[in-house]
């Protein structure tokens, strides 16, 4: 094959002629498409932050009542302001999450659009991810405050040192959950896990997603730039 | 424009030419590529109503069939990453018989090359062949006139010796 640019050019135009007379078979089907009820991952992407901020808004005031009013009880008012101080990140989380969001819009410059996709998804793993980690911890706070808002049940009734175990045994269990996600990841570093959600997972845990999601933000800017 | 889908489905129909060059020239896998028609015109859809005719139809539609297609491939990446190596050769085995059925010897060439460049050159490239000026490039891309004829020019120093090293091998 020896052929220069301007002929790779009358190629394309050649192609360009072919396509509209083969495309024209297909007109029909594209008639026949549902737009409406296509599926589409573009879509989706604001239900999370939705959710999530409509839950810190359910969770919040009942919350900054019941620590108001149990604010001479530390043991009380201490999980309570826990649980209100996560609503409280979730729910800026969620917003600068839809702020991004809003910023993709698909007929806006490619350098600019792609820039914010990735923004999304550093952002995603950055701080979304650690705010639901956190529940590895706040499931005890939630049992507290529950116990006694919908019971008027005292769980450290139950053993101080129950509730003590409980934190060392969740601290733990998330440390090692880390350290078995950074060991899995090296480990099936060139031949991945096939099972999808585990891989994602494992790749969230280990920071593997964050690296990729800043090595493509840096390639969109090496592209943008001048050389 | 107006939110009714007779006219949109006109329009998309008039440039259906544009959709189809930018699936082909990010999926390989006619499974993906179908399914990258369909989030392109899903896309349109949504973006109908922010049309400004200020810019030209064409390159309104090329915006966005590329930023759908960028997002598309990279999200696919992913995913495919998590197949195991034997599915990975089956799935490109299908696609380059499907590819070698569908198109003409020296234009699968071309793809096959243009598939070899990255998400962002690959945009340029296709925008370049399709006759685009510098200024248009830039202004899809945004990137600055002079950036867009620096990178056209590595691609195409880069084309040349692909087709080159393909030809001394056949």
């Amino acid at each position: 094959m020896n052929m220069e640019l301007q002929e790779l050019k009358d190629l394309w135009q050649q192609q360009d002629d072919k396509l509209e007379r083969q495309l024209k078979l297909n007109v029909h089907l594209l008639k026949k498409m549902e737009l409406k009820n296509t599926r589409s991952a573009l879509r989706t992407a604001t239900i999370d932050p939705v959710l999530s901020l409509v839950f810190g808004l359910l969770i919040l005031i009942p919350l900054a009542i019941f620590t108001f009013n149990h604010i001479r009880q530390l043991q009380y008012a201490g999980p309570a302001f826990g649980l209100g101080l996560y609503a409280l990140l979730l729910m800026i989380d969620s917003i600068s999450r839809l702020s991004i969001i809003n910023q993709i819009d698909y007929d806006g410059p490619i350098i600019q659009i792609q820039r914010q996709v990735e923004k999304l998804s550093i952002h995603n793993l950055r701080y979304t991810l650690p705010l639901n980690c956190c529940w590895i911890i706040l499931w005890l706070l939630a049992t507290i405050v529950a116990l006694k808002a919908f019971a008027n049940f005292d769980f450290y009734s139950l053993h101080h040192s129950w509730v003590a175990w409980n934190l060392a045994i969740c601290s733990l269990l998330a440390i090692t959950l880390a350290a078995l996600a950074i060991g899995l990841v090296r480990k099936h570093k060139r031949d991945p896990i096939t099972h999808p959600w585990l891989n994602k997972t494992l790749n969230q845990l280990a920071g593997r997603s964050l690296a990729k999601a800043r090595t493509a933000l840096s390639e969109i800017e090496d592209f943008a730039c001048e050389n | 424009m107006k939110n009714d889908q007779e006219p949109l489905l006109n329009l998309i129909l008039e440039n259906r030419k544009i959709i189809y060059k930018v699936c082909h020239a990010y999926c390989r896998n006619p499974e993906d590529k179908k399914d990258l028609e369909q989030e392109i015109i899903v896309q349109l859809w949504h973006s109908a109503y922010k049309y400004d005719e200020q810019f030209g139809l064409s390159t309104w539609i090329y915006r966005i069939a590329l930023n759908v297609a960028i997002s598309f491939l990279r999200r696919e990446k992913c995913r495919k990453k998590r197949l195991s190596p034997v599915d990975q050769q089956i799935i490109e085995c299908v696609a380059d018989e499907a590819e070698s059925h569908e198109l003409d010897g020296d234009i699968a060439q071309l793809y096959r090359f243009i598939n070899q460049l990255d998400e962002l050159n690959r945009a340029l490239i296709l925008l370049y062949l399709d006759d685009h000026t510098y200024a248009e490039i830039a202004a899809i891309l945004g990137i600055s006139h002079s950036n867009v004829a620096t990178k056209i020019s590595r691609i195409k120093q880069q084309l040349r010796r692909d087709f080159h090293a393909a030809e001394s091998q056949s």
